[in-house]
C-alpha cells in the first residue's frame, strides 16, 4: 500500500529547473553526463522533435509534493533520461514509473524501451532482469585532444583527494609503446609528468628531475586508468605498469589510485548524439 | 569562414565550416548512408541538434564539399562537465557521415583533423562519442587510438517490429546467397512465436524466403512461447549482448518451451544455421 504516498503525473510548464536541479543532485556522484540547466534541460526535452510533454513522467510524495523521480520517453521508446532519488522507497518508485514508461511507449506504437542506467544501480537492475530486459551494449569512444592539458585538470580536479598531501616527487613516464596514431594530442613520443608537492606538470622536458620513483606506462593504459575506464588491478596483473625503484610499487600505486577519477560513467541516452 | 583544406584524391572537393544553408545538404548525407529499415532525419531534427543547441558553435561542424555538393560532414559540441569542483571541457563528436562514393578519399581523415585542431583550440581536452561495435574496434581504436568507455542499455521488446526488420534484412542477404536460396527452397516451415509482452507473430519459411506474419494459426509446425529475453538475446550478435546459452538454459529450465516435432525441430536447427551465417556472425563456428 506505499503506493498511496506517492503520485504520478505528466510534465507542467516551468518545471524545468527543478527537474534540472533534481538530476544534478541524483547524480553529483558521476561523470561523463552534461551537468543539467535549465535552458539545457528545455533544449534536450521539451524542444526536442520527438518528445511530447506527456511522455515526461514525474512521481511526487502525496504529503511533500518532493520530487521522487522523473522519466523522459520519447516517441520510439527511448528512455532519453531516467532519474529516481536515492533514498528509501526506490523499489516502489521503481515499480510505479516502469509500467508507465511501457505503457507509453506501446501506446505510441514503440517497437521497444530502451533505458540506460547508471552502473551500480541494483534497484533497477533488478527490476530489469524481472521485467524481462536485456542487456544491450552500447559503445562509447573516448579520445585526449590535448593530453597533457587533460592530465593537469583531472590533476587539479583530484589534489584535494590526497595527492595534494603527498610528500615528494614522482614522475610518471608515459610512452607510445611504438603506436602510431592520427591525433592530435599523441604527437609525442614520451610524455613525462611531475608530481611535486601538490603541483602537476605534464610536459615533454621534465626527465632531467630526479624524482622518489618513476612509473613507466603506456600512455592508453594511463589515460583509461585515470578516467576510471580501466582498474589499477588488471594493469598491475597484466604487467603494464613499470616501477623504478621497484620496491616503491605500493607507493606507485597509491599514488596512482589517488589520480583516478573516482565516479563511474553515466551518459544519459539524451546526451548523446 | 574556417580553413579550406584538401589533401583528398579528388582535386575539386574541400573540406570547410559550417556555413547557413548547409542543413538540406547535411541531411541527404545522413539519410543516404542509413539502411532503408532506419528512421529518417529531416533538416528540422538537424537544426533541433545543432543550431538550437545551447552551446552551438558554427565552427565545430566541418563538412566536405565537391562540385558544390555536400559528401561529408563532421559535427561536435562542447560541454563543460563537471569534476570535483572544476569543470573538464569535453567535445561530443557526432554525426560523422561520408557519402558511400566518397569512402576512401581520405575525406574522413582531413574532416577529424580539422575539427580536432578546431576543438584544440576551443580549449576541449577530451572528445567522446558513440559508434557501432564494428567501428570501435576496427576504426576508432586502431586508427585513432580511442579508449573504450563501458556502456550498457537495458532493452525490452514490445512489439515484433524489430523481429520484422531483422528478418526483413535476413531475406534481402538470403536472395542474393543462391546456395543458401537453394538450401531453403525445399523447407516448409511455420513457426508460431508465442513471447511474453509481445503480440504473437508467425515465421514463415517457404520458397527459399524467410517473413513475418502477425497473429496466429492454427497449423503451426511449432510453436516458441514464454519469456522473450532468451530468445532476443539468442538473436543479437555477441558484441551486441547476445547470448546463445542463455537460450539453451531457458529452454532445460521451461521459461522458453518449444514444441513440435522432431522434423521440425531439426529443420529449425538448420534454419538457425542459415541464419547466423547470413548475418556473419563470427562468434559461431557453424559452416
Amino acid at each position: 500500500m506505499s503506493h498511496i504516498k506517492y503520485s504520478l503525473r505528466t510534465f507542467r510548464e516551468g518545471e524545468e529547473e527543478r527537474l534540472a536541479a533534481f538530476f544534478n543532485k541524483t547524480y553529483e556522484h558521476y561523470f561523463g553526463f552534461v551537468p543539467r540547466t535549465p535552458q539545457y534541460w528545455k533544449w534536450s526535452y521539451l524542444l526536442r522533435p520527438d518528445i511530447d510533454p506527456e511522455g515526461i513522467f514525474i512521481i511526487e510524495g502525496i504529503g511533500d509534493q518532493e520530487t521522487k523521480g522523473y522519466a523522459v520517453v520519447c516517441n520510439s521508446g527511448a528512455v532519453y533520461e531516467i532519474c529516481i532519488h536515492p533514498g528509501e522507497d526506490r523499489d516502489i518508485i521503481v515499480s510505479i514509473l516502469l509500467p508507465k514508461i511501457e505503457s507509453y511507449a506501446r501506446d505510441q506504437g514503440a517497437k521497444h524501451v530502451l533505458i540506460s542506467v547508471p552502473p551500480g544501480d541494483k534497484t533497477l537492475r533488478e527490476w530489469f532482469t524481472k521485467s524481462e530486459y536485456h542487456k544491450y551494449y552500447t559503445y562509447m569512444a573516448g579520445i585526449p585532444l590535448n593530453f597533457p592539458e587533460l592530465i593537469r585538470q583531472i590533476m587539479e580536479a583530484r589534489l584535494f583527494s590526497g595527492l595534494g598531501k603527498l610528500k615528494g616527487k614522482f614522475l610518471i613516464h608515459l610512452s607510445k609503446d611504438g603506436r602510431r596514431f592520427r591525433s592530435p594530442s599523441f604527437l609525442f613520443d614520451e610524455l613525462f609528468i611531475l608530481i611535486e608537492e601538490g603541483k602537476v606538470c605534464a610536459e615533454p622536458d621534465v626527465k632531467s628531475h630526479q624524482a622518489d620513483f618513476t612509473i613507466k606506462m603506456d600512455v592508453f593504459t594511463f589515460t583509461s586508468i585515470i578516467l576510471g575506464t580501466k582498474s589499477i588491478l588488471t594493469t598491475v596483473l597484466r604487467g603494464d605498469i613499470r616501477v623504478t625503484p621497484f620496491w616503491k610499487f605500493y607507493k606507485a600505486v597509491e599514488l596512482l589510485s589517488l589520480m583516478v577519477i573516482p565516479y563511474p560513467w553515466y551518459v544519459p541516452l539524451g546526451d548523446r548524439r | 569562414m574556417g580553413e579550406i583544406m584538401n589533401e583528398t584524391k579528388s582535386p575539386n572537393l574541400i573540406i570547410r565550416q559550417y556555413k547557413e544553408g548547409d542543413e538540406g545538404g547535411i541531411v541527404e548525407v545522413f539519410n543516404s548512408i542509413r539502411s532503408l529499415n532506419s528512421t529518417r532525419s529531416s533538416v528540422k531534427d538537424w537544426i533541433w541538434a545543432y543550431k538550437s543547441h545551447p552551446n552551438f558553435d558554427p565552427e565545430l561542424i566541418y563538412v566536405a564539399e565537391e562540385d558544390g555538393k555536400i559528401v561529408g560532414c563532421y559535427h561536435a559540441i562542447v560541454q563543460d562537465l563537471k569534476l570535483d569542483k572544476s569543470f573538464l571541457r569535453m567535445a561530443f563528436g557526432s554525426d560523422l557521415a561520408i557519402l558511400l562514393s566518397h569512402r576512401g578519399s581520405r575525406i574522413v581523415l582531413n574532416l577529424y583533423d580539422l575539427l580536432n585542431k578546431t576543438l584544440v583550440e576551443k580549449g576541449a581536452v577530451l572528445k567522446v562519442g558513440f559508434t557501432t561495435p564494428e567501428h570501435v574496434s576496427g576504426f576508432y581504436t586502431k586508427l585513432f587510438g580511442y579508449f573504450n568507455v563501458p556502456s550498457i542499455t537495458y532493452v525490452k521488446a514490445l512489439s515484433n517490429r524489430g523481429f520484422k526488420d531483422r528478418i526483413l534484412e535476413i531475406n534481402n542477404k538470403l536472395k542474393k546467397n543462391e546456395s543458401l536460396c537453394k538450401e531453403l527452397e525445399k523447407f516448409n516451415l511455420v513457426i508460431q512465436f508465442r513471447l511474453r509482452d509481445i503480440p504473437s507473430f508467425l515465421l514463415r519459411i517457404t520458397n527459399g524466403e524467410i517473413f513475418i506474419e502477425d497473429g496466429e494459426t492454427n497449423t503451426p509446425d511449432m510453436v516458441i512461447s514464454g519469456d522473450q529475453r532468451p530468445v532476443l538475446t539468442a538473436m543479437r550478435k555477441k558484441n551486441r549482448g547476445g547470448n546463445k546459452t542463455d537460450l539453451l538454459k531457458a529452454i532445460l529450465t521451461g521459461r522458453v518451451k518449444i514444441s513440435g516435432w522432431l522434423g521440425s525441430t531439426l529443420k529449425l536447427y538448420k534454419l538457425f544455421r542459415i541464419i547466423m551465417r547470413l548475418r556473419g556472425d563470427t562468434a559461431l563456428r557453424f559452416k
